[in-house]
């Protein structure tokens, strides 16, 4: 017997029992199963969260260093551009400037907020009134303060303040002395979480703050193989498995030319939309939808099937 | 992390392995789960589907 | 015929109540050629859909920083990350299934694009889960998946860093999302009924594949 069936048609040749309801609830049990057991084996991972002050008690030198940074303006989020502040462009796509023309909606600027701001808060007169010569100086004798303050900072390991000899770094030293102060309080965490509401749920502003850092927040990641460069988009802390479906957005930022362009997320994300696109047209891809023909696994899945009909 | 809380059977919180070879590499665990897709794939194909009345 | 044509309840009903017999949505027989483990992988995938959704509704009952102080917290977070990677592991091995099995024919592509679509959607959802550990986990990746959807524009409306927008997408709008493509792609699935075997298939007889 020979059937020519077209395959849009309903089925109306020989069937077999089932029970799809059945079938379900068997699925159910044997997912829930499956799932507790590999609980009980492994649980799942839960690595504290850091704070401004766990960073501040850890690596007090990285965030002087990364608090000079904020005012000079070197840091990655003082330098971002949108959606935070208009300090860059952003990564572009040839002609398209996706990041920049989506706005400034999320404002952020670190100097102010991450730094003057919390210390015009703290009930201590130095630390108000360094904030006050700060806000009053103009922005390229602040840049000179802070410049000169992140290049002396940087020459001494481990120094958290250097003394000014020279008299050129202004309010600085007193402002980044302060603020670890305040960081190692607990205070600087709420400062910057309530800034916005009373009750915060946003939790943007301490954040971008220990991403500058590369000292504390970017080495515990490292240590995780939690890095861009570490494939660490699909890694989890410890030794469970993360997102393995990510594997082939993480596979990009590994190879070049994305791993050394500025524009790599551009890149990548417009990459893997495509990829995403051909794999939903596979079954109009020239080629591709011919591979099931080609490679015939489907011999092996309908074994029977065709067995019966020989 | 609260050792109470972890009450695995078998401790996965310590540093993972990493596999590969120049920029590829994978963590064991992720390592598992990838195979174990590939595994159960070739298990579904050959282990034989046990019969059903036909009609 | 015509005033049936442009009557939009007629017509919602003509797509979807009378595209279907009851037999067909709810079936008690298969066709004889479905018999084989790989067939066992969409309702895997599915039932793996169930338990994200009953272990995460457990989750929310006492919030999400429960699980860090609570050893049954922490439990019902072991099986929503279990259930996580049992739900991709099914549906992986279900999509490389029905690619082999090129089940697109006969105007299955709809189908087929759904599956996608639910893939996708799937992939955003388990990465603001990711978000809302309010551990050193989430944090870190919060600050890494902003880079991404701020290359796009997208961050500027999708924040990563504001955890209390990432707990409201992943516990309504996306699963949300997740189930209705879902219940979109199972209809489309009973309604056409399971993919025949590739040499029954007439359009290949036909040389046009």
């Amino acid at each position: 017997m020979v059937m020519k069936v077209d395959p849009s048609k309903k089925w109306t040749g020989p069937v077999r029992s089932y029970d799809i309801i059945k079938e379900g609830v068997i699925a159910v049990v044997v997912v829930g199963l499956l799932a507790a057991g590999l609980s009980l084996f492994f649980s799942s991972p839960d690595e504290p969260a850091v704070t401004l002050k766990s960073w501040a008690m850890t690596n007090p030198a990285d965030f002087a260093q990364t608090a000079t940074g904020e005012l000079a303006g070197t840091t990655t989020s003082a330098g971002y551009g949108a959606p935070y502040n208009h300090a860059a462009k952003g990564p572009t796509l040839g002609p398209l400037k996706l990041q920049d023309w989506a706005g400034v909606r999320i404002p952020v600027d670190p100097a102010k907020s991450f730094v003057v701001e919390p210390l015009l808060m703290m009930n201590n007169v130095d630390a108000t009134s360094s904030a006050e010569s700060w806000k009053a100086a103009t922005p390229d004798q602040q840049n000179k303060w802070a410049t000169a303050y992140a290049d002396a900072l940087g020459k001494v390991d481990g120094a958290t303040s250097i003394p000014d000899t020279k008299n050129e770094f202004g309010p600085v030293p007193t402002m980044v002395s302060s603020l670890l102060v305040m960081a190692k309080s607990g205070a600087l965490d709420g400062a910057l979480t309530t800034s916005d509401t009373p009750l915060p749920t946003n939790f943007t502003k301490p954040l971008l703050f220990l991403a500058d850092s590369e000292g504390y927040f970017g080495d515990l990641a490292s240590k995780q193989h939690l890095g861009g460069d570490q494939w660490g988009v699909m890694n989890e802390t410890g030794s469970w498995p993360g997102q393995s479906w990510l594997w082939l957005f993480s596979l990009w930022y590994q190879i070049e030319p994305f791993k050394s362009s500025g524009n790599a997320d551009t890149l990548v994300m417009t990459l893997m939309g495509l990829l995403t696109l051909c794999l939903a047209l596979f079954p109009v891809f020239p080629f591709i939808r011919k591979i099931p023909y080609l490679i015939p696994i489907h011999r092996l899945i309908w074994k029977k099937w065709y067995a019966r009909k020989l | 992390m609260h050792a109470a809380l972890q009450m695995a059977l078998i401790n996965l919180n310590h540093p993972a392995h990493y596999l590969g070879i120049g920029p590829f590499q994978v963590s064991v665990g992720n390592l598992i789960v990838i195979l174990s897709m590939f595994v159960i794939l070739a298990l579904a194909i050959f282990i034989p589907f046990p019969d059903g009345k036909d009609n | 015929m015509s005033s049936s044509q442009k009557n939009w309840t007629a017509r919602l009903r003509k797509s979807t109540l009378e595209s279907m017999e009851p037999q067909d949505l709810l079936p008690d027989t298969q066709p004889a050629y479905v018999a084989s483990w790989i067939y066992v992988f969409g309702v895997l995938t599915l039932a793996s859909l169930i338990m994200l959704i009953a272990t995460g509704l457990v989750l929310t009952l006492e919030g999400p920083a429960w699980w860090h102080g609570s050893s049954v917290g922490h439990f019902w977070n072991s099986m929503h990350l279990w259930s996580v990677e049992l739900f991709f592991v099914f549906m992986v091995v279900h999509l490389w299934g029905k690619f082999w099995m090129a089940a697109w024919r006969g105007k299955r592509t709809a189908t087929w694009v759904t599956g996608v679509i639910a893939f996708m959607a799937s992939i955003v959802t388990a990465l603001t889960g990711y978000l809302i550990q309010t551990n050193f986990d989430s944090q870190w990746i919060a600050t890494e998946a902003k880079d991404g959807f701020n290359a796009m524009g997208i961050g500027a409306f999708f924040n990563t860093l504001n955890t209390g927008q990432a707990i409201l997408l992943h516990v309504a709008l996306l699963p949300l999302a997740v189930g209705i493509i879902v219940v979109w792609h199972i209809l489309l699935v009973r309604r056409k009924g399971v993919v025949p075997p590739i040499d029954n298939d007439a359009t290949l007889e036909g040389g046009a594949f």
